[in-house]
């Protein structure tokens, strides 16, 4: 038995009985209590309620199975679980300030993982309320990225990048709200989706932003990132953003090909947005993926750049309204950078933010137009520079480090703002050894198209042929 | 909370009382104001709409694909 098997291995080979399914568990829950705490990227593991839902699983018809039938998941704290019976599990959102609170409700991406047989064994650290995209944390710890732990995974699901990379679970949910799944899971060599707006239900989820927070999966394969996602989409009324879509099997199109589909690459705001050596190797990577038939292109996208500042004035704005009281009362408690960036909203009236709103889907429904007229799918770097060492980027320490931290984001902002869907590939590696990733971006609920372009990067590059020296 | 002039002056008040540095809520005062400003400058779009009301167009072109189930290719 080993670790980093895909989910297709585990259920075939490693929880084919009930036995094998509690030992299966086993390991992977002591390996998240030993490696999982070492790259400090575990909250808190549940091996008791996890051994129950498989006796509960193969209790069942075995005609009734699911997918996921008896696999070990761990996902971001931020996703709530109220058992039947007992107390609901921490709920803690990364923050000392909600030490000791606890879920209520369990997230319906949680139940409908549980419908598809998945086992839900931990949680796994966030950057405090989800709101910072280094991974730092000084209370829930800061994750250690497994291909070399002087570096950052990322955030804020940096515990879910982590544990995914170590081989732990071969695949985690995040949340997404300015690029907290795609620099993560870009950071740490993964497949990482940010579905488009509406596809998946948050509610449930420990909340930044109600208008851009979505939910997502991080996974070593595109395979099982596709997998989770289509058990997780779907409407749902108690998420008031939620969006009735058509179902859809993304695993039907890992086979599909993508000859002739047109990419193309913006180069005035994302490429030269990134340094040099990663914008080399994104273009590079971009040439390649004529390879498989891809039509490439330059593409420009008008008014893109005014999408960033927007999208951290809507999170700032929308964070005051979730953690304004908390933060009165609890302040000492909660890390400087967090309430400073839920400060920046305060001064927003309704007036502004309701602007704000009409402005970004003013922005989406004309720029969505204008981009995809001519291409299919728009390709970005990931990270708009090398990463970051854990010392070199910890804004606490070295305050000289903010603004070059806050220009993290500038490549995934934008998806937010404009609610599409994109997919992080990683291509290759950096000067330090460290994952580089690609960004493909398309238009709105074409996760299957992304996914098949995807697949086919995943087959040319072959990243995962390498495994992390520190995993 | 209600995003009136009042009550977010009553909410700074809170918040020095309760011991948030003044320079702090003057910087973010001012980062607000350099975002705000960045929104004013983008054009008000000629119809309102909202984010859901343009999704729920494209949502409306999506093809139900239930596909094969499992995708052959490992």
């Amino acid at each position: 038995m080993s670790l980093f098997d895909d989910i297709h291995t585990i259920t075939n080979e490693h929880v084919k009985d009930r036995q094998s399914a509690h030992r299966y568990l086993e390991t992977v829950c002591a390996e998240m209590d030993a490696l999982g705490r070492d790259i400090q990227a575990v909250r808190h593991i549940e091996e008791d309620f996890a051994h129950q839902q498989i006796d509960q699983l193969f209790d069942t018809d075995p005609g009734q199975r699911g997918p996921l039938h008896a696999v070990p998941l761990a996902h971001k704290e931020l996703y709530g679980r109220k058992p039947e019976t007992g107390a609901g599990w921490l709920y803690e959102g990364g923050s000392a300030s909600c030490q000791g609170e606890r879920a209520i409700e369990t997230a319906h991406v949680i139940k409908k993982l549980d419908a598809a047989g998945a086992v839900d064994c931990a949680r796994t650290v966030s950057v405090e309320y989800a709101l910072g995209v280094t991974g730092h944390n000084n209370y829930a710890g800061t994750p250690l990225n497994p291909w070399n732990h002087d570096y950052i995974c990322g955030g804020s699901s940096s515990g879910s990048g982590a544990v995914v990379a170590a081989g732990i679970v071969p695949v985690s949910l995040g949340s997404d709200t300015g690029g907290s799944i795609r620099l993560p899971a870009a950071a740490c060599g993964l497949i990482g989706i940010k579905p488009t707006h509406g596809l998946v239900s948050r509610s449930g989820v420990f909340p930044l932003s109600v208008s851009l927070d979505t939910v997502g999966p991080l996974s070593r394969t595109v395979r099982d990132s596709a997998m989770l996602l289509t058990q997780i989409a779907g409407y749902d009324s108690e998420d008031p953003l939620s969006i009735k879509v058509p179902k859809i099997d993304y695993l039907s199109y890992l086979d599909r090909p993508v000859d002739g589909i047109r990419l193309g690459l913006e180069t005035k705001y994302f490429l030269s947005g990134t340094d040099s050596d990663i914008a080399d190797l994104i273009s590079a990577a971009f040439e390649e993926t004529e390879a498989f038939g891809a039509r490439l292109s330059e593409a420009q996208i008008a008014d893109i750049d005014t999408t960033n500042p927007l999208n951290v004035l809507m999170i700032s704005s929308e964070a005051c309204h979730v953690h304004i009281d908390r933060l009165v009362e609890r302040h000492n408690e909660m890390n400087p950078q967090t309430v400073m960036r839920v400060l920046t909203g305060l001064s927003s009236t309704q007036e502004i933010e309701d602007r704000l709103a009409a402005t970004r889907a003013g922005l989406a429904a004309r720029i969505i137009e204008d981009i995809f007229a001519d291409i299919d799918v728009f390709v970005t770097p990931v990270w708009p520079f090398a990463l970051p060492t854990i010392a070199d980027s910890d804004i606490g320490a070295k305050p000289e480090a903010a603004a070059l931290m806050q220009h993290i984001g500038h490549n995934t902002r934008p998806v937010n703002f404009l609610g599409l869907p994109a997919i992080v590939v990683p291509i290759g590696f950096d000067k330090n050894g460290l994952p580089v990733s690609m960004q493909l971006v398309g238009k709105p609920y074409s996760e299957g198209v992304l996914i098949a372009l995807a697949r086919q990067c995943e087959k040319h590059f072959s990243f995962w042929d390498n495994r992390p020296p520190a995993g | 909370m209600k995003k009136d002039a009042d009550t977010i002056a009553q909410y700074y008040e809170k918040l020095a009382t309760a011991g948030v540095h003044n320079a702090l809520l003057e910087q973010t005062k001012q980062t607000n104001l350099e975002l705000t400003e960045a929104l004013l400058r983008t054009p008000e779009p000629d119809r309102i709409m909202s984010m859901n009301s343009v999704y729920q167009h494209y949502a409306s072109n999506v093809q139900a694909d239930t596909g094969s189930g499992e995708g052959s290719d490992r």
